[in-house]
């Protein structure tokens, strides 16, 4: 592998995705505030709100351990950067095996959540331990119906888990989403996707008016820079995963499929946005029996008739 | 004579003969010259590791050294015992691990072990238990294998007895347990005299097709649930686990490090493999039975795992979870599955190794294991911290370490299922869906235990052995080989995967994709694709530019140390009210519906055949009891019942 081209792709991918996470941002907030009769802020805004930041002073508690508190934004940044170049990859480049597949992927997209807790549990403040547990009961609370609706596309598309290929199959043969099961299993992925964004009414981590901010709670300058950067580009990175897992992805060689694609993109922001602009937070306790004994028996359900229709040979349940 | 020196001194017996003979000498001077003992570990464990790696680089998996030696063989009756050794790829690997083991556990123990009553025993039995260890991984002949076994299950009693407080009632449940599967693997290989082809002297060597379990019938089947019941007690998967962590809370950590932690897992899964592989060919009914029993066990011990308050505890309960991902890959029969299956048995070894030598200088610092009292250790161990922080990464299967590499594998092979057969899609995304979150489980228990001992404060009202602990160059060492052998084998899991694993696994026995490992990715036919090093270089870019991005900040370059935020409450330096600590971090699971009763069926021993067969063998023995009164005429009448029953038996037996 060229290693020069490697890090052309990741850095145009990181930076690319940071920009558009950014953008999206402004979106989520724009919509927000007209929805509240607020004017809202110029596009620009979330992108002063980072160079801002990185023009403050950079603080630490006495409690903390220093690099720990300090690598962890930078960690989770960082292979944010790498799963957004894979997941680019598989988008403008389907036939290419590039770095990782989709397990890698999700597994790349966990880091950030884990280093949030790393990062909070680090700082030595009661906030930000409360935050951190909270933090993980809420991924272990949508990573088993996340995987189980994976899994429900993985079985309707070939049983490959290279991107790639997912993408192209769907391309041949139709959007998972087009089947009984693959819808079932995509609503309960956009709700695993508003969760892992952290945003209401799954934000109890953070819970300003609660914990205040729990694991951001002693971030400041710069390493809240990395922490609001790596959350757009999360922002920009799920509803792709999303789109590229069950929704087809996006086919290069006709032209109508750039708007489609970009029409599927806009639908699952504005989705995240109205999600939390409807809803009130639930507590941790709440939000886990939601997910374990609300959406996983859902994703059970999507997941048989998955198994039936595969083993059937029903393409459409 | 000369001959029986000859044999044991030649090259592939060598290691096995230093460790057992070294052994013998330092149990010779155990009580009178410990500190020797702990020399002479060292010397013994580092000569035989350079021996088995003397013999792995002469290996030729085409030509392997095989020798022989009949014992009684002149005698007038025709009993002879045949001792076979044989170097194969996959044992050689056993032996040169165990010998790698045994030398990290020498130095750590060097101090761990230093001082305490039973040090230079220690020794000894660490040395036997190589030797048993090594004899186990070159044997060519079932008999042989049996000895080396026993003496490694002999020794793990000795040692888990060597314990605080009620060490023995572990050693003695451990004993029990692992004594009943050696008994059925003793069982087994007279089993095999019965079967077609078989023979009770069971020879490796030989070049010779496994035998089909379908096709050998019932008989076939009880030989492989046999073996298949040591293999699982050993490496200890459910149902047969709980003699690790009834061990784990008393026993030294040396020993739970090395034989718990590393050495059964590898013996264990080297057995499975060879009764899965070599021996016999399972049928689907026991594929589906190990694959069931795998994912039982990922998630039934990681759960109680994670309600754990001891930290020796917590750790073996994930050294029983973690041996689900083998034995869920074994039993795939893919090659993908198998090869992950094994690779995940070598990374377990080492990071659980790691974890459990974590938690020894844990408690040498603050003097407890138990998580609610720990803490406030990242700034005064450091080195402790990054070794714990990156084997408790690799447990949890975090990219790039080598955890990561096995799961991944491990998950492919289970996803073949339902690639190859379309008839059982449900099962491999069953066993995929529990084997993944049975992962994030095992990440929720590992953050708990770096925020309790690591970075949470520490509590204020405790006092400790050591006003300021600091790191000891025997502890540290150890740790920091184990954790770079974790990003090695995780950025290049081709060194194991290429030359050691794939070719171990006979292409004849196991079905799907090929596993092609080079250094720039690990690709699994049309399934899937890994490049860890070039994706942690991109990440290592990542950091760097993050750094850079964190220095360019203008006013970034000294960072400001300041109270951190209470809401405006100064606490007091006694008060320890600021402080959460880790045990409340899993409450909110433990009062769930489903969650909470299995943890409390858990905790009163449902799972564990040793208690049941404790409660309903009482009952069984109490019956016996009240038969023997102690009347002489009772006893006859006993024995002339037998003999008649023995004569109408024999009797219809030659009339028919």
């Amino acid at each position: 592998m060229n290693i020069g081209l490697l890090l052309l792709v990741f850095l145009a991918a990181a930076l690319g995705t940071q920009a558009l996470g950014l953008a999206l941002r402004w979106v989520d907030r724009k919509v927000t505030a007209r929805v509240q009769y607020r004017v809202g802020p110029p596009f620009f805004q979330p992108v002063f709100d980072v160079l801002k930041l990185m023009g403050k002073e950079n603080l630490m508690p006495a409690t903390a351990v220093g690099t720990g508190f300090l690598l962890a934004p930078v960690v989770a940044l960082a292979s944010t950067g790498v799963a957004a170049a894979i997941l680019w990859a598989a988008v403008f480049q389907p036939t290419a095996t590039f770095l990782g597949d989709l397990i890698v992927v999700v597994y790349l997209l966990t880091i950030p959540a884990t280093m949030t807790i790393l990062g909070g549990a680090a700082s030595g403040n009661p906030h930000a331990a409360v935050g951190a547990s909270r933090e993980m009961k809420l991924l272990l609370g949508y990573e088993l119906p996340l995987v189980l609706a994976i899994l429900v596309a993985v079985a309707h598309n070939g049983w490959t888990l290279k991107l790639g290929d997912l993408a192209t199959f769907q391309q041949m043969h139709g959007s998972t989403v087009l089947s009984f099961s693959g819808l079932l299993a995509f609503l309960v992925a956009i709700l695993c996707m508003h969760a892992k964004l952290g945003q209401v009414p799954f934000d109890v981590a953070e819970a300003e008016c609660e914990i205040m901010s729990g694991v951001y709670v002693e971030y400041s300058g710069p390493s809240l820079a990395c922490w609001h950067l790596t959350r757009a580009m999360l922002l920009a990175l799920l509803p792709l995963l999303l789109i590229v897992v069950f929704w087809g992805g996006l086919d290069t060689s006709v032209w109508w499929d750039w708007p489609a694609f970009l029409a599927k993109y806009v639908l699952l922001v504005a989705l995240v946005t109205v999600l939390r602009n409807t809803n009130p937070r639930l507590r941790i306790d709440q939000t886990v029996k939601f997910f374990w004994f609300v959406l996983t028996p859902v994703a059970i359900v999507a997941a048989a008739l998955a198994a039936i229709g595969v083993s059937e040979n029903l393409s459409w349940l | 004579m000369n001959e029986i020196l000859a044999f044991l001194f030649q090259p592939l017996l060598l290691p096995a003969t230093l460790a057992l003979l070294g052994g013998a000498v330092a149990f010779g001077i155990a009580r009178w010259w410990p500190v020797a003992c702990r020399v002479l570990a060292l010397g013994v464990t580092a000569a035989a590791l350079a021996a088995a790696i003397r013999i792995a680089a002469a290996h030729d998996p085409a030509a392997p050294t095989t020798v022989g030696w009949t014992w009684m063989e002149g005698l007038a009756f025709h009993l002879s015992l045949e001792v076979e050794l044989q170097a194969t790829t996959l044992g050689l690997l056993v032996a040169v691990g165990a010998a790698a083991f045994a030398l990290l556990i020498a130095v750590y123990s060097f101090v761990s072990q230093a001082g305490s009553r039973w040090e230079g025993r220690f020794h000894a039995y660490l040395l036997w238990t190589l030797g048993g260890a090594v004899v186990v991984g070159l044997a060519a002949n079932l008999f042989v294998l049996l000895v080396g076994w026993e003496i490694v299950t002999v020794m793990l009693f000795l040692l888990l007895n060597q314990g605080r407080g009620d060490a023995q009632a572990g050693a003695a449940k451990a004993f029990g347990m692992l004594g009943f599967a050696d008994a059925c693997l003793l069982l087994a290989v007279a089993l095999l005299a019965a079967l077609p082809g078989g023979s009770a002297n069971w020879s490796l060597a030989l070049a010779r097709a496994p035998i089909d379990v379908e096709a050998a019938g019932a008989a076939g089947y009880a030989a492989y649930a046999l073996i298949l019941v040591a293999a699982l007690a050993k490496a200890g998967a459910i149902p047969v686990h709980t003699w690790i962590p009834s061990a784990a809370r008393a026993a030294p950590t040396a020993v739970m490090a090395y034989l718990p932690a590393a050495l059964d897992k590898l013996l264990g899964i080297y057995l499975l493999a060879l009764v899965t592989l070599r021996i016999f060919t399972p049928s689907w009914t026991l594929q589906v039975v190990m694959m069931a029993i795998g994912a039982v066990t990922i998630l039934a011990a990681v759960v109680m795992a994670m309600m754990q308050h001891n930290l020796k505890r917590l750790l073996s309960f994930h050294a029983v979870s973690q041996v689900g991902y083998m034995v869920l890959g074994i039993g795939t029969g893919t090659l993908i599955g198998v090869v992950g299956g094994l690779f995940h048995m070598v990374n377990h070894a080492i990071y659980k190794c790691n974890l459990f030598l974590m938690s020894g200088t844990v408690h040498r610092a603050t003097g407890t294991d138990d998580v609610a009292e720990m803490g406030g250790l990242a700034r005064a161990l450091p080195v402790t911290f990054v070794c714990g922080l990156v084997s408790a990464a690799a447990i949890s299967g975090v990219p790039p370490f080598n955890g990561f590499v096995s799961k991944w594998l491990v998950y492919q092979g289970t996803l073949e299922l339902g690639r190859m057969d379309p008839s059982h899609p449900g099962l491999a995304i069953a066993l995929l869906v529990v084997a993944v979150f049975g992962s994030a489980l095992t990440l929720a228990s590992f953050v708990k235990v770096l925020y309790a001992a690591f970075l949470s404060p520490a509590p204020k009202d405790r006092p400790r052995p050591a006003a300021r602990p600091r790191e000891n160059f025997f502890l540290a060492a150890p740790m920091v080989v184990l954790a770079v052998a974790c990003v090695v084998l995780g950025l290049f899991p081709n060194v194991l995967l290429g030359p050691v694993l794939v070719p171990s696994v006979p292409a004849a026995v196991v079905v799907g994709e090929p596993l092609v490992a080079t250094t720039e990715a690990v690709t699994t036919g049309a399934l899937g694709i890994w490049s860890a090093g070039p994706a942690t270089v991109l990440i290592l870019v990542g950091v760097l530019g993050g750094l850079a991005f964190l220095w360019v900040s203008s006013r970034a370059r000294s960072v400001r140390v300041v109270r951190p935020f209470l809401a405006g409450e100064v606490p007091s330096p006694t008060d320890d009210r600021f402080r959460v600590p880790s045990t409340h971090f899993y409450e909110t699971i433990r009062q769930l519906p489903l969650l909470g009763g299995w943890v409390w069926h858990g905790e009163r021993q449902a799972m564990d055949l040793y208690h049941w067969s404790a409660r309903h063998g009482h009952t069984f023995v109490e019956m016996l009891r009240s038969w023997h009164t102690g009347l002489l005429s009772l006893y006859v009448a006993w024995c002339l019942l037998g003999l008649t029953v023995t004569l109408v038996y024999l009797l219809i037996h030659v009339g028919s």
